[in-house]
């Protein structure tokens, strides 16, 4: 009777949501205006169709291999050895993902919710929760991310409408005062903003098929671009490129800002914050069970539950590790500008081509040999 | 308990359903063959409820017979008319013809005036027929007998729904009897395929439990799955399809209900319609529905016979008060406690007003009233009807106001505990409605250790635990997981009569048209005529 | 292996059960005060230069028993504390407080004049940087000590700082103030030049919001009264609806009201042969007459409207004029026109030095007044208008002839 755990291909658009949208909405927009300034919302465009090539690369990757984790991929077409250490660090970068995003989360609530609480409570009881979402597999976390859907477009929705009272478009103007340099590297930042589309390299064996598999991650893509072109010219167009730079959570500057008429005191920041953990909390999760899955790959486990344990211990103690906020911000940043294009982007390519490469060579051989 | 509860909640396929060591075997008749009056009263010596009245057939030399049943299960004047009177009259006629028939096949044949008779061939079957409310008849010092059914003794008859009360529609619920109750469902499914599979479950009882399905719409592996949890159960005795909804439901520690529970049998024939099956337990008014889903929980039979636009807003309005029922409490803790920032000033003042002087912190206060709701709500209960509304009322006012004027608890506490009792109390299911009023306390204590962020994080953990739920096979969740439009058109929204052609395909229903398009079936009308 | 298992979950549950240990940021809400309003001043005397920050805290259960109650207690704590810093003298406070201040239900920011004078940095560092301050809270500048706004009690409301939200809430119907702004996004406008925020003054013992101080490089250099503030307004495209008086065509001593609505206004930016920035504000609006004392015309007439439309645009554009070259004259571009010339033209913008050219910059402005209603009445016939009634007229006047 139990279905196995398998997922509709339309579900790649849930999951890639989930994996991509994460507390980026919060600390991106000082990133990508510090790089590109008046262009920060360009740069996120030109971003945004960086990760839909992403999304074709890792896609077309997977369908090559319909059965196979990401483990047998990187060894079946890098060999045992290469492969081996490709898979060692995605699974290494998956962990420190969810660590980094956990510690952000952490300190956000610290920083503005909860200044007196201990960070680790918080930080083991969503590890805890989170333990408890891997443990049942893709199916179930699809399912729930689905609905956790809606408390991601459900505040940006609510905090874009009023936010945009008092805001001047012509803070964004000229277009590419600075010609393209600066564009190109808010286009870096930007990329380096929005991790978790290699996720999908390890959903391959669970899902029912490929038919419309691209359009559906493309269209989880197109998801978190719209709100995310969205706030960056909302943030810029209300407090300016000088004043962004200033904060550490522009978006949460913005959403204290709003009012709603009739409602005198009433503000909305802790409730979006903790709405926001939803959103959080699924990148987390995923990238919780991304690395378990890869780890029970890397050692020939046929259940994943032992790995689910290790990680969520390697996560715990991962953020429990004292890192002062702006440390934590800029070391992240400095990382991440490097290991998210390597990741996401080149990997999976190079991966790719090497594919296709060998595939070309051994048709060549096969029509030699014939 | 708890550490079995903990450790499935970190497990990844929990077993279907654990299932009970059996018991000692029950006193039971053997199989040995001898003579089977004697057997029978050795096995019922001490039942004074039992009746064994032994007579002649024929003046002498005929032979001593009897027959057995117990008072109450049995008409007792049927007896004498049905069998007694029949065999003694036949067995003075006999005895001048010259003939004197004795053989248990020709007495069944000709002379048992009963509908239903079946002969038993050992003491086993013998003392299951009396007890099942069989009357037995047993030549002395034969091993065989007769098992005439002779259906009788106290039931009660068709009644008004209690507890699924309802505006419009049928006014029959279910009754403790068996066939009663499949003569309810069976006036509604007049389809030769509605399959009714009976067996008895428990060991002492011997409760008959039906199955009822509709071949050809609900899945054979949903079939063939609830007979293998059926057979697993080895109970002593079954009371009430409780029993048999613990055994063999998928999640025994999951607090949330997975089998839809009704008295009303349009509600269980919609189930059957559906493509769902349903079990009904003799000595049980309530009959289950299986597989379940969360959602079928709002649903209400009568969402079907109103007008769709009302029911939408009753749907919309009953998943609110669900929501809230669950965290009240837990948001007007942390709002208050933990986010003051968030409440408009004005308000923010009255609640201080009103906290000024309350001797509990808000979580004590918070925890004392949810206690003093479930109070009078159990009280409320127990208590004979007319008593217990004015009790409700009164117990209600009284510790509230009293309450707020010892300073115990505040008034806004009182207001939101009302909100939440209200809340609960709307959800069509009272044992969903309990649920989440109750789920509210983990909710709560999360709550005051972290604020918001503790009450999404506890929501969280619901959730998923939700949507790991499955209910024989069926997600808990369905059918809301990538948005199945036709799925979609009876669940938090009731889409129009008009548009529910198929049914619901989470539930794998084998036929899946239900409603001919309104414009097919209009255009054949427009043949007819047009041929006319 | 069920040992084993058994003594994982025990693991797990010892290092969860100090969840449960404590409530760490629980504060029960009376235990909490609710700061409404900050005054910032600095200390007079030794030791000088100090801030001394005044809160008003609403005694919550006094305002509740407001209605009807036999003695009244005091709606309100005001509580001075002075500091170095501002922080510090906000935390400072707490010592003085019986309950925990907490500062997110703010809704007003005062600041004296003279704080104002030194620089603003210092009030909005700190409420954009500590986590626990509103920086939605509204900023005003007063025109003498802040601290004296709170300890009056204001009319309507028992809180000052539910009055000035009420106060500035009239803003739309009278713009005789600057916009009243949060400080974020008076920081913000700060950062980029020059910004505005309402002045409060005390007129018969009243608080009144009134005209606007001007704020550039992060201090107040200047302040704008009631008519200018309206003036400048109409510029910034902040007014959508306000009275104005002109007099009558042929009347000299009468008046005629016009309520304006609708103002809009747009800016075009053009350049002349010396690309000197030359700018044009063009001001529309629709007005309806709602007072015609001693006016005997009859308004229903196109043409009369017409005449009417005109002086009043006249008087509409002296108004505004006045108002841009109070900017020019204080030499403080909170117009934002620097902002229009930037975008519009980058490579200019780099060139010039604005602060320096702005005062000598070149304005047309431009009203357009469309009179669309004449009231309930057409021509006034009481007398006191002087003249004998006139034939043709329409409207109620019929009635009252007959």
């Amino acid at each position: 009777m139990r279905e196995n755990d398998k997922i509709p291909p339309k579900a790649l658009a849930v999951m890639v949501v989930s994996a991509i949208a994460e507390l980026n909405f919060l600390i991106a927009p000082r990133d990508v205006v510090d790089a590109a300034g008046r262009d920060a919302w360009l740069s996120t465009v030109l971003a945004i169709v960086v990760l839909l090539l992403c999304a074709g690369i890792i896609i077309t990757l997977i369908r090559r291999y319909p059965d196979a984790s990401i483990v047998e991929i990187a060894t079946r077409i890098l060999g045992k050895p290469l492969g081996t250490i490709v898979a060692l660090s995605y699974a290494i970068y998956w962990l420190a993902r969810a660590a980094y995003v956990l510690q952000a989360q952490t300190w956000i609530f610290a920083q503005s919710l909860l200044p007196n609480t201990p960070l680790w409570v918080t930080s083991l009881y969503i590890v805890m929760i989170s333990t408890y979402t891997a443990r049942h597999g893709v199916e179930p976390m699809a399912r729930l991310f689905l609905i956790f859907i809606a408390g991601y477009l459900l505040p940006l929705f609510l905090m874009i409408g009023p936010s945009y009272e008092g805001a001047l478009l012509d803070r964004l103007l000229p277009a590419m005062e600075d010609g393209l340099g600066p564009v190109i590297k808010g286009v870096w930042i930007a990329f380096s903003e929005a991790p978790g589309l290699s996720i999908l390299l390890i959903l391959g064996p669970f899902l029912t098929g490929f038919r419309r598999a691209l359009s559906s991650a493309m269209i989880g893509v197109i998801l978190v671009a719209i709100p995310a072109v969205a706030v960056m010219v909302i943030v810029v167009a209300q407090f300016g490129t000088l004043d962004v730079v200033q904060h550490v959570f522009p978006t949460l500057a913005l959403v204290e800002l709003i009012r709603f008429p009739g409602f005198s005191g009433f503000r909305v920041d802790p409730i979006f914050l903790s709405v926001w953990l939803l959103v959080a909390f699924t990148s987390i999760a995923l990238s919780h069970y991304a690395a378990a899955s890869v780890s029970a790959g890397l050692f020939g486990l046929n259940n994943d539950k032992l790995p689910i344990y290790a990680i969520a211990g390697a996560l715990a103690m991962w953020s429990l590790w004292p890192v002062a906020l702006p440390d934590l911000l800029n070391y992240g940043l400095r990382v991440r500008i490097v290991a998210i294009p390597v990741a996401e982007l080149f990997l999976p390519a190079l991966l790719l081509t090497v594919s296709l490469i060998r595939e070309r060579s051994l048709s060549s051989t096969s029509e030699r040999g014939a | 308990m708890w550490w079995s509860v903990f450790r499935r909640l970190f497990k990844r396929h929990p077993s279907v359903s654990s299932r009970p060591s059996p018991p000692d075997e029950p006193a039971r008749a053997t199989t040995d063959r001898g003579d089977l009056l004697e057997q029978l009263e050795l096995l019922f010596n001490k039942s004074d409820d039992m009746r064994l009245r032994r007579f002649q057939l024929g003046d002498s030399g005929g032979r001593r017979c009897a027959v057995i049943f117990f008072k109450g299960l049995v008409d007792s004047d049927r007896v004498e008319e049905a069998i007694v009177r029949p065999l003694i009259t036949w067995s003075y006629a006999a005895e001048k013809v010259g003939g004197n028939q004795t053989r248990l096949r020709d007495i069944c044949d000709r002379f048992v005036v009963a509908s239903d008779a079946k002969q038993v061939t050992n003491a086993h079957e013998a003392s299951d027929a009396v007890l099942s409310g069989d009357v037995l008849f047993v030549f002395e010092g034969d091993r065989e007998g007769l098992a005439v059914s002779n259906p009788g003794g106290q039931a009660r008859g068709v009644q008004d729904p209690i507890l699924e009360v309802t505006l419009r529609g049928p006014r029959d619920s279910f009754t403790e009897t068996l066939f009663i109750n499949t003569s309810l469902i069976r006036r509604r499914v007049r389809d030769p395929h509605l399959r009714v599979a009976i067996q008895e479950i428990g060991t002492r009882s011997k409760t008959s439990v039906a199955l009822l399905y509709i071949e050809g719409i609900t899945p054979e592996t949903l079939v063939n799955e609830i007979e293998r949890r059926l057979d697993g159960i080895e109970l002593d005795g079954v009371l009430d399809t409780g029993y048999i909804e613990h055994l063999i439901e998928d999640e025994w520690w999951s607090p949330f209900p997975q089998h839809l529970k009704t008295e009303r049998p349009d509600k269980a024939v919609a189930g059957l319609y559906e493509g769902r099956a349903v079990l009904i337990a003799d000595t049980t008014p309530f009959a289950l529905i299986m597989p379940t889903t969360f959602d079928s929980y709002f649903h209400s039979p009568e969402d079907s016979y109103d007008r769709w636009l009302p029911v939408n807003l009753l749907r919309v309005v009953r998943f609110i008060a669900a929501l809230t029922s669950l965290v009240a409490p837990s948001l007007y803790v942390a709002f208050v406690a933990f986010h003051p920032g968030t409440l408009p000033t004005q308000f923010l003042l009255r609640v201080k007003a009103a906290r000024e002087g309350v001797a509990f912190p808000i979580l004590v206060e918070a925890l004392l009233m949810m206690f003093f709701l479930e109070l009078i709500k159990e009280a409320g209960f127990r208590l004979p009807s007319p008593i217990g509304q004015v009790f409700g009322i009164v117990g209600g006012l009284v510790l509230s106001d009293i309450g707020v004027r010892a300073g115990i608890v505040s008034e806004a506490m009182v207001i939101v505990i009302a909100i939440t009792a209200i809340s609960s109390f709307s959800a069509v299911d009272r044992e969903m409605g309990t649920v989440l009023r109750l789920l509210g306390l983990p909710i709560l204590i999360s709550t005051s250790i972290l604020g918001l962020p503790g009450l999404v994080l506890a929501l969280i953990l619901i959730a998923t635990h939700l949507s790991i739920l499955r209910s024989y096979g069926v997600p808990y969740l369905m059918p809301y997981p990538y948005f199945r439009i036709g799925d979609m058109r009876d669940t938090v929204f009731a889409a129009p009569m008009h548009h529910r052609q198929e049914r619901p395909k989470h539930l794998g229903a084998k036929d899946k048209r239900r409603l001919r398009k309104s414009k097919e079936v209009a255009d054949s009308k427009d043949e007819k005529g047009g041929s006319r | 292996m069920r040992s084993k298992r058994l003594f994982m979950h025990f693991t797990i549950l010892a290092a969860l059960s100090p969840l449960l240990g404590g409530c760490w940021d629980y504060v029960d809400i009376e235990n909490r005060a609710p700061v409404m309003t900050l005054a910032v001043d600095f200390t007079q005397g030794p030791p000088g230069g100090q801030f001394l920050t005044t809160l008003e805290i609403p005694v919550a259960r006094a305002l509740a028993e407001v209605q009807g109650s036999a003695q009244q207690e005091e709606p309100k704590v005001v509580i001075e504390q002075a500091g170095t810093t501002l922080g510090q003298a906000l935390t400072l406070v707490n010592q003085k407080l019986a309950r925990r201040a907490v500062f997110q239900q703010m809704t007003a920011i005062l600041v004296s004049d003279d704080v104002a004078r030194k620089g603003i940095a210092a009030v909005a560092d700190h409420a954009l940087r500590h986590p626990g301050f509103n920086p939605a809270a509204w900023i005003y500048v007063t025109d003498r000590p802040a601290g004296a706004f709170l300890k009056a009690t204001p009319q309507f409301q028992p809180l000052t700082a539910l009055y000035l939200s009420d106060l500035a809430k009239q803003f739309p119907i009278a713009p005789y103030m600057a916009r009243p702004k949060e400080i974020h996004t008076f920081k913000v406008q700060l950062q980029e030049g020059a910004t505005l925020a309402p002045r409060l003054t005390v007129d018969e013992g009243e608080i009144r919001m009134n005209g606007a101080a001007v704020f550039s490089e992060g201090r107040l250099v200047g302040v704008l009264d009631r008519e200018l503030a309206r003036g400048t307004n109409w510029l910034l495209g902040d007014l959508k609806l306000t009275e104005i008086a002109v007099p009558c065509p042929n009347q000299p001593q009468g008046r005629v009201t016009l309520l304006v609505r609708h103002a809009g206004r747009s800016v075009d930016l053009s350049l002349d042969t010396q690309s000197a920035p030359k700018f044009r504000f063009a001001l529309a609006a629709t007005a309806n007459i709602i007072d015609m004392n001693l006016c005997p015309i009859a308004p229903s007439q196109a043409g009369t409207r017409q005449a009417l439309a005109d002086t009043a645009a006249g008087e509409i554009e002296k108004m505004v004029l006045a108002a841009f070259e109070k900017a020019q004259e204080m030499q403080v571009d909170y117009l934002r026109l620097g902002e229009l010339l930037r975008y519009t033209h980058p490579v200019l913008w780099k060139e010039i030095e604005w602060v320096k050219l702005f005062p000598a910059v070149e304005a047309q402005i431009e009203a357009r007044l469309s009179i669309l209603g004449t009231g309930r009445l057409d021509q006034s016939t009481l007398p006191g208008s002087d003249q004998e009634p006139v034939a043709g007229f329409i409207g109620m006047t019929d009635e009252v002839d007959a």
